[in-house]
């Protein structure tokens, strides 16, 4: 009874995700409320036991949203600047290669969208540039929406990983070697799968090496950045890796010879600027010493007591998430803002308005989404208090027991599914996740990143992205088409995840 | 009830800010004891998560 009526906030949001096709911001709230009623009434949650469970679900919403807001700023800036125009037109310059422009196009640059944008942008600026290209408008939404799933975990500059810590406490230097390797992976296999979305398996034969190589070049700058601690921009490190290794790549696959215009190089450099800085301004804030304790003096740290239901589920006291007011990731990505901004403004780049064009465009694309992770945390934190994801990590614990470790990323892939957001389904799914690998004796750490990974490239289906993704192809209306055709890709890439982290947790 | 689904983002704008202010005194009044308060704090994020509730 305890593990159903623990299970039923989860449920309901899921079944008003993706039967009732709710939002998930309403679908949190009801959620949220749910879960509130059960804690009190049945788990025995006391009213100063919630006060807490929400007092620290706000500092967790915060340490989440910072970085959410400031990254789709920087998104916003660069893309009304025409730079992410400009950069995505240079690209096929490259080649006229079919499979090879899926690759360079639909893999390394939408990893790379990911990386410093994320929220479906990825699939909505590369499907018409496909498009234009001569792709079929159903491939031209399945190529992008399967290229970028590996980059969510370490996309949007850190934002899903920066959720899984805050969801479950842990440190990013325990979490970060296990999901770079499964990502690493999911990533190689990602790029066979374009090159069969583009052209068959012609295309994976032939360009089986290219992908080969670009993979392993992405895989090991992934796992080298994350390590170094510099995982809020590890996608985006490893997907500018992977285009200059593409460059010559592609002289080798050029295709026919087409007249693909004049690249216009200064412009490019112009249009990446913003990107540089912040690449720039992380490296110098995270291995300048002097940098980091300047910024890091002012921090907000919350003591909280410690707290038991009426049934005796105890949570021991201890500071709720550390927020470093000036050193927080969030904050460094808003210097960048400022300092792009400032970059594009004097290179003659925006018409007038632009600056409050770029805030609200930014405040209307992410209110819904804030308040989704709010609720959705907050729910999250009500349940870790009140002994409801300890209920059910014993439940899945007793039902899945040693197969635990190949059913954890179908749970990540099912919260990215239902929520549309790696994020949520981290903030969803992280403690559950965690507390049932310590139950069972599993590696936490790679139970972790199976769920991260499994969410990752499962988010891609999410109807949500798959709708953003077919409406700019000119494909509305046929989201069932790209649906059904993501399925097998998806399904295929969930199973390798089962099976690395099968492996993994034999292995240690 | 029209009114409201017809104005989706400023509904979550005014629903973000209920859940995320109350929390802060929420604490405090968890410190010191204080019953009613928590009761009073905890319905505003509750009115919150109904405002979204209605939106579509």
């Amino acid at each position: 009874m305890s593990f159903l009526l623990a299970l039923f906030p989860i449920a309901l949001i899921l079944v008003l995700m993706v039967g009732l096709r709710w939002g998930a911001a309403r679908a949190g709230a009801a959620g949220y409320l749910v879960a509130l009623l059960i804690a009190a009434y049945y788990f025995g949650a006391g009213i100063d036991l919630l006060a807490y469970a929400h007092a620290k679900a706000l500092l967790l919403s915060l340490d989440v949203l910072l970085i959410i807001w400031a990254a789709f700023l920087l998104y916003r800036i660069a893309d009304e600047a025409g730079a992410i125009r400009t950069i995505g037109q240079a690209l096929p310059h490259l080649t006229n290669d079919i499979g090879m422009q899926a690759l360079i196009i639909g893999w390394v640059f939408a990893s790379f969208l990911q990386g410093v944008g994320g929220f479906g942008v990825p699939v909505a600026v590369i499907a018409p540039l496909l498009v234009g290209l001569g792709f079929a408008p159903l491939a031209a939404v399945v190529i992008p929406s399967i290229g970028h799933g590996w980059a969510v975990t370490f996309g949007s500059l850190g934002s899903s990983f920066q959720a899984l810590i805050a969801a479950t406490g842990l440190p990013a230097n325990v979490l970060g070697l296990p999901a770079a390797v499964i990502l690493g992976i999911a990533g190689l296999i990602t790029g066979w799968m374009v090159a069969h979305a583009a052209q068959s398996w012609i295309a994976v034969k032939r360009l089986f090496w290219p992908v080969v190589v670009i993979g392993v070049v992405m895989g090991i700058i992934l796992l080298l950045v994350v390590v170094s601690g510099l995982w809020n921009i590890a996608s985006f490190v490893a997907s500018i890796g992977g285009l200059l290794v593409c460059y010559p790549l592609a002289k080798r696959f050029r295709g026919e010879d087409k007249d693909n215009g004049k690249l216009d190089l200064a412009r490019l450099l112009i249009a990446l600027s913003g990107y540089i800085l912040l690449v720039v301004l992380i490296l110098g804030v995270q291995l300048v010493p002097g940098i980091k304790s300047f910024l890091n003096q002012v921090v907000v740290q919350v003591q909280f007591p410690e707290v038991s239901t009426a049934f005796g589920f105890t949570t021991p006291a201890g500071t709720g998430r550390n927020i470093s007011i000036f050193g927080h990731s969030g904050m460094v990505l808003l210097y960048a803002c400022i300092l792009s901004y400032l970059v594009y403004r004097r290179a003659g780049l925006y018409q007038p308005g632009s600056m409050r064009r770029i805030l609200a465009g930014t405040v209307q694309r992410v209110l819904a989404s804030s308040v989704s992770i709010v609720s959705m945390l907050t729910m999250a934190v009500v349940m870790e208090h009140a002994g409801m994801t300890d209920a059910l990590a014993r439940g899945l614990a007793d039902h899945v027991g040693p197969f635990f470790p190949f059913i954890s990323p179908w749970i990540g892939a099912l919260g990215a599914f239902m929520t549309g957001s790696t994020t949520n389904s981290n903030v969803v799914f992280g403690a559950l996740q965690m507390r049932t690998s310590e139950l069972l004796g599993f590696s936490v750490a790679i139970i972790l990143a199976a769920q991260t990974a499994g969410a990752s490239v499962a988010s891609v289906m999410a109807p949500a992205k798959v709708v953003v993704g077919a409406s700019t192809a000119g494909m509305a209306g046929r989201e069932g088409d790209v649906m059904r055709k993501l399925i097998g890709y998806i399904v295929i890439m969930v199973l390798s995840i089962s099976i690395l982290a099968m492996i993994g947790v034999w292995l240690v | 009830m029209n009114w409201l689904r017809a104005r989706p983002f400023k509904i979550h704008a005014v629903a973000f800010w209920l859940m995320v202010l109350p929390p802060v005194p929420l604490y405090y009044a968890a410190i010191n004891g204080n019953t009613l308060a928590m009761y009073l704090l905890l319905g505003i994020v509750i009115l919150g998560n109904i405002l979204v509730l209605l939106v579509r």
